[in-house]
Order: C-alpha cells, then structure tokens, then sequence
C-alpha cells in the first residue's frame, strides 16, 4: 500500500499543500523547525486517528484559523481510496466538531475509517521506548492495535472515559460507604473493557514476539535473543490464554481497600507494561545503549511484517531523524529491507541522504522549508 | 465615560447570556431581533416564558413533566398498567411516544449515575420508581436508558435493584447507535429498538 498523494488546509505550518509522492523512497530535506516531522504526523494521523504528538486536535490548527484537513489519496493491490478527516474548532456557535470521510463518504465511527491506510512510525522518541516510560510501550501496542484490529479504538475511548468516571466516584466515595453498590456496577463495566483490551494486547504480542526475535537475529548476527514479557499491573507476567478475568477480579479485590482510600483506580491496562528480555535479562535495567537501539530497530521491523500478516500488505514506514541515529550497519540492514520490500517509506532529515541508495531510481528528495515542499530531483 | 447599552437592554443580553450555549454575541444577536420583533409576539414570548414556569410541574407518579395532576400518561387508564418504561429525561418519553410502539406507563429518572457530574443513584428518581413498583401492579419493566457507558450503567444498576422483584426486566434492543442519545435517535431505528427489546 502506499500513499499516493496528500493534500492538507491549515495543519500546523502547512497554509495549504498538496502533492504526489514516490510508490517507494521520499526524503524530506530541510533545516530545524521548517515542518518535516508535521507531515510525517499528518500521514499518521490517517493511520492511527489521532496526533501523535498533541493530546488536543486545535493545537494542530494552523494558527489563527478554525479549522485543519488532511486529506489522502490511498493505492493497495486491489482499489484506491481517499481518506479525509477535517477538524472544526469549537467556537461561541459551534461545539467542536471531526468530520472523518471514506471517498467522500462520511464515516460515523473512528474504528470504521482505520486500517484503510497503515504505517509504522519510527520516531527519535521511540529510540527510549526500551527504558522509558511503560506509556510509551502501551502506546506502541495501541496504535498498532488500532490500525489492524477495527474496535480496538472504540474500545479504548470506551475504556477511558469508564476509567474516569470510576476514579470519580473512588473520589466520591472517602467516607461514603453507601456507594459501594454503584461502584460494583462500574466495576463489572470497567472489567468488561479491560479483558477486551488486555487479551487482544496480549494476542498481539504473541504474534510480535517471534517476528521481532527474527529481526533482532538478523541485525545482530544471530547472537542476540530478544522477547516480550507483558507484565500485568507492573508485576506479574501474564501471556495470551491466561484466564484473564479470574486475574483481574483476584487484582481488583486486592486494591480496592488502597484504591477507596487514595481515589483512584489501581489496576487495568492503563497501569500494564511490556519488558524487553534479552538473552533472558530485563533489558531496560541492563542493556547498553547500543543494544537499546538495535531492540528498538528490531521491534519496528517486526511491526512491518506484523501488518503484512494481518493485513496482506506492507504498511508505509516514517521515519523522523532517526536514519542519521543509527549506526551504518543498522542502517544498511534497515535501507535493504526498505528497497526488498518495496516499502513505501518517508524520511525526514537535516541533510540529504540520497549517497546511501544505490538505485535511486524510485527516490523523490523534497525541500521542506516553512510549510512548503519543493521537488528536489526526479 | 464609555458609552453602554441602555439598561433595558443590557439586562436581556445578561439574560440571554445565562442559558446554555448562548455566548455574549449570540446573546447580543438575540435581544436586538426581540426590540425588531412585534409588540405583540414579544408578549406572547414573554407569557410563554412565564406561563410555562407556572403550568409545568412534576408529576408526583412518574417524574415527568406535566401540566396536570397526575400527567396524562399516569390517568390514561387504556394504558397497559402492567408495563412500566423507564428514560433518563422527559425528551426520552417524547421519542419513545413518537414510535407508537409502546404502550404502557413510564418513569422519568430526571438523569442518570455518572460520578463525573456529581450525579449518583441518590440523586435520580429511584426512590419514587421503588414506591411504585411496591404499588402498582407492574409485571414489566423496559429499562430504555440510553445506549453509552452512563446509560448502561444506570440500566445495569437499576436491573441489579430490582432483581429481587420478581418482574420480568428488559433492556431496549441496541438499534440506537452506541454512544448515542435517544432524543435524536430516528423514529424507525427507536421502534425497532423497543420491539426487539431483550430480557437482561
Ligand atoms: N498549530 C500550528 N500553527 C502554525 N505553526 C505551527 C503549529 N504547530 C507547530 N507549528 C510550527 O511548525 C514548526 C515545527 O514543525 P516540525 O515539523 O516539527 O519541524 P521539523 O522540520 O523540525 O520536523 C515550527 O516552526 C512551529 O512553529
Ligand atoms: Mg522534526
Ligand atoms: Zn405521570
């Protein structure tokens, strides 16, 4: 699959753009702040729903107007689709307002307009995923989840907002004995939704886990083992088959007297995390940097053959500053897969890369400079 | 000094301003189309306003909204007696009514739980339902809350209530779309919704 071309009004820097882009190889060229990363998140917003990098959709706003689109025309095997999402800003009229579009067609639920158009972003933030925060591993699993399992995403709004009404009523509750029946209705609801969304995290890490100790042989020269571990509430390793819901009644019972106490909830998939285990170590207490690295390269490569398998298709591939990151080995042993696979794939940089593709047959180099691309060659 | 609106004037927009989702610019739109208005309609409108405050109380039976005591749903005697239909608000009764395919009493919650509004089962009409369901002869009930996470919770919470009841407990069918409201759910997708309702 790959994105043919892409129109966007008033997304962050962008006034208005539209252009084609190479089935294959497209560089973004361009100095600091000009709007490359923007691009990549615009394509990625038509994968995942949402901005990546900003929990509030008017931030994405071109300054100064009320509105943003991005528009994209999608080509796979079999069709070719126009995916549109535009964005109205709530005003003293208007409650806030997104408008999501299958060739023109609106689409009433988020859920039903993803999976048109999958990518793998691969970001210089992701290069702490192995020993950041366990919010960057779930977020990993989610937008990959979202892309491939449709309701997945419902099921996760679903999931947050009975999350915040329970951690409400805990709040409510400090003293109030009376609302215990209201909080067992709430917890049947909240248990509902964190065993969807716990056993499909769970398949899927199944699934990663093989494609990912694949990659991670052949970027190491079959040295290295990497594997998954998903950890429930932050302690105990839990896999796919488990009883999930005798697991999640035993931890609930078991927080309830702190969570009454503190006021919010202490167990479910908002809490969960995914350790990397390499050659049988936790790698985020021990690894090297280095090694760091190459694990977060190896997942991302897995990820690509993960949405092949499910979807039939390679997904499009992002990669934002993250070329120039890698050492040269990793970076041939990512260029070759690139070229192999036919990946379509967008690469934002400071300088251009062109030297390191021998055919550069299918490679379009853009100029990007305050909200404007320019073709370079082609 | 600044020049301003004539008092008069002023006071309407600051009325106007208070109702939900009207901001000071609609609110300033608002009054000057009332000075354009006939003397007339103006004081149709303004009777209505006061009228409507006067006439329209609670129904001491079944919470909703009426002009007489009891509402005109609770005195129809051609009204199945044994089936009772209980809704968040009285915009609910008024869709449900639009179906044609229900016919028997209902009870209004004037809400629903959700923790998030400082809204729990205390505050809803839940001990006027019991009273009722003590009462009256009901054998049904059709809990048609609203089909998101709130009014599923509420359903859930009332099902569990009224479990040791001994009635026959259901749940309109989920034609509404998830997450929707039923005050704007179509007419045909409602109806369908009622008859193919399920026992929980
Ligand atoms: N809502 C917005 N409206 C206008 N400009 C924005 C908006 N959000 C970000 N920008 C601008 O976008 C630029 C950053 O773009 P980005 O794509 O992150 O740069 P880079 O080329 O370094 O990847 C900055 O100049 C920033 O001021
Ligand atoms: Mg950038
Ligand atoms: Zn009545």
């Amino acid at each position: 699959m790959y994105l043919e071309k892409i129109s966007l009004i008033n997304y962050r820097n962008y006034e208005s753009l539209s252009k084609n882009f190479s089935a294959q190889i497209n560089l973004l060229v361009g100095a600091n702040a000009q709007g490359k990363t923007n691009i990549l998140e615009a394509i990625y917003y038509l994968a995942i729903g949402k901005a990546y990098r900003s929990a509030r959709e008017n931030q994405l706003i071109k300054w100064g107007n009320q509105h943003f689109k991005i528009s994209g025309e999608i080509k796979n095997k079999i069709s070719r689709s126009n995916l549109e999402i535009i964005f109205q800003n709530e005003n003293q009229f208007n409650k806030g307002n997104k408008e999501i579009k299958i060739n023109g067609i609106k689409i009433r639920r988020m859920a039903d307009f993803l999976g048109n158009l999958t990518a793998v972003l691969f970001a210089p933030e992701d290069l702490n995923i192995v020993k950041g925060s366990p919010l960057e591993r779930r977020k990993l699993l989610d937008n990959d989840i979202s892309q491939v399992n449709p309701g997945y995403f419902s099921q996760l709004q679903k999931y947050q907002k009975i999350l915040n009404q329970r951690n409400h009523l805990l709040k409510r509750m400090i003293g109030r004995e009376k609302a215990l029946a209201e909080l067992e209705i709430w917890n049947m609801q909240f248990l509902n939704m964190c065993e969807k969304i716990i056993q499909k995290r769970l398949q899927v890490v199944e699934k990663l886990t093989p494609l990912t100790r694949l990659m991670q042989r052949k970027l190491t020269g079959g040295q290295e083992n990497l594997e998954f571990k998903y950890l429930f509430n932050r302690q105990q390793e839990i896999k796919n088959g488990y009883p999930i819901r005798d697991i999640l009644i035993t931890e609930m019972e078991k927080v309830q007297k702190e969570e009454l106490l503190r006021g919010i909830t202490l167990c479910g998939p908002h809490r969960d995390d995914l350790l990397f285990i390499l050659n049988g170590i936790n790698l985020k207490s021990y690894g090297s940097q280095g090694q760091h690295r190459t694990a977060v390269l190896a997942i991302k490569l897995a990820e690509l053959e993960f949405f092949k398998g499910e979807s039939g298709e390679y997904p499009l591939l992002l990669l934002d500053d993250v070329l120039s990151e890698l050492d040269q080995e990793r970076r041939a042993c990512l260029i070759k897969i690139i070229e192999d696979k036919l990946i379509q794939c967008f690469i934002t940089t400071t300088e251009d890369v062109q030297f390191l593709w021998k055919n550069k047959k299918n490679i379009a180099s853009f100029y990007v400079e305050k909200g404007s691309l320019s073709l370079l060659n082609r | 000094m600044m020049y301003q609106y004539a008092e008069s004037l002023t006071r309407l927009i600051e009325q106007f301003a208070r109702l939900p989702g009207i901001g000071p610019k609609t609110a300033q739109r608002l009054a000057f189309y009332v000075l354009k208005m006939e003397q007339q309609q103006v004081e149709a409108f303004a009777g209505a306003l006061v009228d409507v405050k006067k006439k329209i109380t609670t129904c001491p039976v079944c919470c909703n909204l009426t002009d007489v005591t009891p509402c005109r749903i609770c005195q129809d005697e051609q009204r199945a007696q044994t089936q009772l239909c209980i809704v968040e608000d009285a915009q609910d009764v008024i869709a449900i009514e639009k179906t044609r395919e229900y016919k028997g009493l209902y009870h209004v919650l004037q809400g629903r739980i959700s923790p998030m509004d400082g809204k729990g089962p205390e505050d809803l009409k839940i001990k006027e339902l019991l009273v009722r369901l003590q009462q009256e002869q009901i054998k049904e009930v059709v809990l048609a809350t609203n089909p998101n996470i709130e009014g599923e919770t509420t359903a859930l919470y009332l099902s569990k209530l009224m479990k040791p009841l001994g009635l026959k407990i259901t749940r309109i069918a989920h034609g509404v779309p998830v997450g929707g409201d039923l005050e704007y759910a179509d007419t045909a997708t409602l109806s369908r919704a009622i008859s193919g309702r399920r026992e929980i």
